[in-house]
């Protein structure tokens, strides 16, 4: 039973590690159905920049300028690459293969400044492990579910309590609606951006100092984002908790079954409940609604030849 | 016309959800006439000819083409049965040509069948160039668009579009051609032409033409009945005279108050003489 | 001479998996993730019929074919009725999902230890044991895979596909059966994928889970955009020099081994955003299928409407 506990645990916190991550993509899949699949890599490139400044330049200082820069990075090569790439492009074929492809540029120019290598940048007092007695966690991990839970209830708060938010909120639900009545829908996909390239860089930096960084890492993270958030389908809790719901599940997978398959179910499960989705809303769609009982028998007329 | 009805539509009843589209509408589709449905905005037009052609399915109701019932056969398969349509936003192929747009209407190609192409491939051949020389001729009675069959559809005028999608309809040699609004947004000169094509084709071909549409001039002119639809209800039927001075449907759709103190008697409904 | 022989069959390999692409994305206007994995259920099911049930490779080969269309249909039916994202998220999850299995399913596949010593055909007591006549199986049979896919270009069964693409529902109210369509270009595709699969097999006389890894797919894709979307012979050219590309930044002197892989994405990359900004239609575009100029010798049928039957002949 104590190893079940552990591996929720230990579950639900790498559920979390995915969850900001496909929050950011959710955020920005929502508010523009641009399917952005450089997402990764740019999250990846901007935790690179972070910890190249950081090996530069020392001290306190060269913290706070090398996260300027990741941050500012992303940001910057998100927001420019849906204005000048995706908004040229227009249709969802062209934006695909165009963002597959800058995925790629940028995953291999960062592996070709620095190397196929695992990065990690090390911070003590952060890989402090605290003993819960039912499990063993590990200070930054904790700092990384308390981001997470801030980020899903603050998110929240955005999108019902503030102007601007339901500002957004409407525009993921009815771009043409919300232009008309006066929602700056341009400006908000902008913003989608923005925060979206924000929460990857997060994911980013927490994987460089947790569990180190490798160039190739972008383009499963960004997998995982893109199922996660299709699975979501508009809905934020919804993109919070399968990212969790998934840690669960392929942690507490190994309790009863072999490891390596983890992976494996994982994928079948994402496949098996899309499929799976999908044939019930076309099952609801297809079982016609019964007439309501208003309609009379008077309004019989026939035209005959 | 005393010959049976090519097309029986009977308690036709279709709702989304709280909102009912059709509420038991019945009619019949006369043979070898153009026969036109008219009826003001929301009145159930296009769902009508969506269950009629099987691109939707009623709640309650049969649809039954010379007495078959083929209410549950879906859009598709009701072309070989001698049902196809138009639609209402232009659809014909963008980035194929005016020819091939044509091609593809012909049923039975030995070219699509795969077992054809790998076995047969003479016959392929030669049916496909009777097909091809076909399809240079429906386009030459078409008129206006046969002298550039290599140009993209995509290229061409809104009028030639929606042209061609009447020209590819042609080659299925359908019994019952439905046109969802084949005339909107056309300048005067092509609705005419596309008004007497449609009346030729019924008239020397004794086909079927069901034109769906808001242009009365075009509907009153070319139909030889007319179905009036209203808030997915069938209001009235009869010829175009008739159905342009029946009261009802000058209050509901014409807009055309009957002036207070005349009161126009009409033949009743069931009398319409086609 | 090895390595050009290599090359040469390894370009032809690629050229069937592309063009059978190309057939999805370009033709019928379908998008497929899961070509790379494809091709790897069709290279691993021809090697273990031929290591373990004593099948020749060749024949394995078919076998291989049949089990990758069996394998595309069951998919394609599932996922019939989704919309474009989650249809192509479900493309990636089968990538996914194949290449999982192949990787960790050790007792069938041997997992990352992958497969070796997979012995080349022989038939009819013809051995094709030597690279050289390796070479001459593989290329007469993709010439006969690739030469049916150009055939199948120029049909109306394209053409309905093509028509497919741009209109579904037009389409259907001509009479066809976009169902059967999606189905059977998916199964045609699979087949040619897994029989690559198989030929790849026998070239390289071993198989690991890593060969068929998701960029495969991302690169098959690039051939494909780049030769030209909708056009097969492009896609062909395609393949020649981008494999050639690809060969040559492994002879730039100087280049650590490390930095060969990232710099042949990188330029990939740059290709697969140049074209989709600024030659969309890529290297070779679409071409019509049946032109009137192909045909000059027809003559348009006089009475153009007789097609619909007799003229009525007035009392």
């Amino acid at each position: 039973m104590n190893l079940l506990i552990e591996l929720a645990v230990t579950g639900a916190l790498s559920g979390v590690k995915v969850g900001i991550s496909a929050l950011g993509f959710a955020i920005i899949f929502y508010a523009t159905k641009e399917m952005h699949f450089a997402y990764g890599a740019i999250s990846v490139a901007a935790a690179y920049l972070c910890y190249w400044v950081v090996l530069s330049v020392v001290g306190p200082v060269g913290v706070i300028l090398a996260l300027f820069a990741a941050f500012g990075f992303a940001v910057l090569m998100s927001v420019a690459i849906h204005k000048f790439v995706y908004l040229r492009l227009r249709s969802v074929m062209p934006v695909v293969m165009a963002s597959l492809g800058i995925s790629l540029l940028v995953e291999n120019i960062v592996q070709m400044i620095g190397s196929p290598d695992t990065q990690v940048l090390v911070y003590d007092n952060l890989l402090q492990v605290v003993d819960f007695g039912f499990a063993r966690v590990r200070v930054l991990e904790l700092w990384i579910a308390a981001l997470f839970l801030a980020i899903s209830f603050g998110l929240d708060f955005f999108l019902n309590r503030t102007r601007i938010g339901q500002g957004f909120a409407a525009t993921i639900e009815d771009p043409e609606m919300a232009e008309l009545v006066g929602i700056r829908t341009a400006r908000m996909r902008i913003g989608a951006y923005c925060a979206g390239a924000a929460l990857g860089t997060l994911s980013g930096l927490s994987m460089l100092i947790d569990t180190g960084l490798r160039p190739s890492q972008g383009f499963v993270l960004l997998l995982y984002a893109l199922i996660i958030t299709i699975m979501g389908r508009g809905s934020f809790r919804a993109v919070a908790i399968w990212a969790v719901l998934f840690g669960l599940l392929r942690s507490v997978w190994s309790w009863q079954f072999p490891t390596e398959f983890q992976e494996l179910a994982m994928f079948a499960v994402m496949m098996g409940y899309l499929i799976g989705r999908d044939a019930w809303d076309r099952y609801k769609r297809n079982r016609l609604t019964p007439l309501p009982a208003s309609v009379s028998a008077s309004s019989v007329v026939t035209g005959g030849v | 016309m005393n010959q049976p009805p090519i097309l029986q539509v009977r308690n036709i009843s279709r709702n989304f959800g709280g909102l009912v589209a059709l509420s038991n509408v019945t009619f019949d589709i006369p043979r070898g006439v153009v026969t036109g449905l008219i009826g003001p905005n929301g009145a159930g037009k296009s769902t009508l000819l969506n269950i009629m052609s099987g691109f939707e399915r009623p709640v309650r109701g049969q649809i039954l083409l010379e007495g078959q019932d083929i209410t549950d056969v879906p859009g598709y398969a009701r072309v070989k049965l001698g049902i196809t349509r138009s639609f209402q936003d232009v659809e014909i192929f963008p980035t194929l040509t005016v020819l091939e747009n044509v091609l593809l209407g012909f049923q039975n190609q030995y070219g699509e069948k795969l077992w054809r192409l790998i076995l047969t491939p003479g016959a392929v051949l030669r049916q496909r160039r009777e097909f091809i020389a076909s399809a240079l001729g429906i386009l030459k009675s078409v008129g206006i668009i046969d002298d550039r069959p290599d140009e993209l559809a995509g290229n061409l005028s809104y009028g030639q579009q929606k042209l061609l999608a009447l020209a590819r309809m042609l080659p299925t040699n359908a019994k019952i051609f439905m046109l969802d609004e084949p005339g909107s947004g056309l300048p005067r000169p092509i609705v005419a032409h596309m008004g007497e094509l449609l009346e030729r084709v019924a008239h020397d071909y004794d086909k079927s033409v069901i034109l769906c549409d808001h242009n009365m001039d075009l509907v009153l002119k070319y139909s030889k009945h007319v179905l009036v639809l209203h808030h997915g209800e069938f209001l009235a039927g009869g010829t175009p005279d008739e159905i342009r001075n029946h009261h009802d449907v000058l209050r509901v759709y014409l807009a055309k108050p009957a002036e207070s103190g005349k009161v126009v008697r009409m033949p009743s409904k069931g009398n319409a003489n086609a | 001479m090895r390595f050009l022989l290599t090359t040469a069959m390894l370009i032809e390999i690629y050229a069937i998996v592309s063009m059978a692409l190309n057939l999805l994305l370009g033709v019928a206007g379908r998008y497929s993730a899961y070509e790379a994995a494809m091709m790897g259920v069709g290279a691993y099911t021809a090697s273990l019929l031929a290591l373990n049930a004593g099948f020749d490779l060749y024949t394995a080969c078919f076998i291989a074919a049949l089990a990758a269309a069996c394998l595309a249909i069951v998919f394609q039916v599932m996922v019939r009725h989704m919309d474009f994202f989650t249809f192509n998220v479900s493309s990636f999850a089968l990538q996914m999902v194949l290449y999982e299995t192949l990787l960790k399913w050790r007792d069938l596949t041997e997992g990352s230890v992958g497969l070796f010593g997979i012995p080349r055909p022989e038939i009819f007591g013809v051995s094709f044991n030597t690279l050289n006549s390796y070479m001459v199986l593989t290329t007469v049979s993709a010439a006969v895979v690739i030469g049916f896919l150009l055939y199948l270009e120029r049909s109306q069964y394209a053409l309905a596909l093509r028509g497919m693409r741009d209109g579904e529902k037009a389409i259907e109210s001509l009479g066809k059966n976009t169902f059967l369509l999606k189905i059977s270009v998916f199964a045609i595709a699979g087949a040619a994928t897994g029989f690559a699969g198989g030929l790849l097999a026998g070239l390289t006389r071993s198989v690991h889970p890593s060969m068929f890894y998701i960029y495969l797919s991302i690169v098959f894709t690039i051939f494909v955009v780049g030769g030209g979307r909708g056009n097969l012979l492009g896609t062909i050219i395609a393949v020649v020099l981008l494999t050639g590309v690809e060969q040559a930044i492994t002879l730039i002197p100087g280049l650590p081994v490390s930095q060969i892989g990232a710099l042949q994405r990188v330029i990939y990359g740059a290709i697969l955003l140049g074209v989709v900004m600024w030659r969309p239609g890529g290297l070779f575009p679409e071409r019509p299928i049946f032109k009137r100029t192909q045909y000059k010798e027809i003559h348009p049928v006089d009475q153009g409407l007789a097609f619909l039957g007799q003229k009525k002949v007035e009392v």
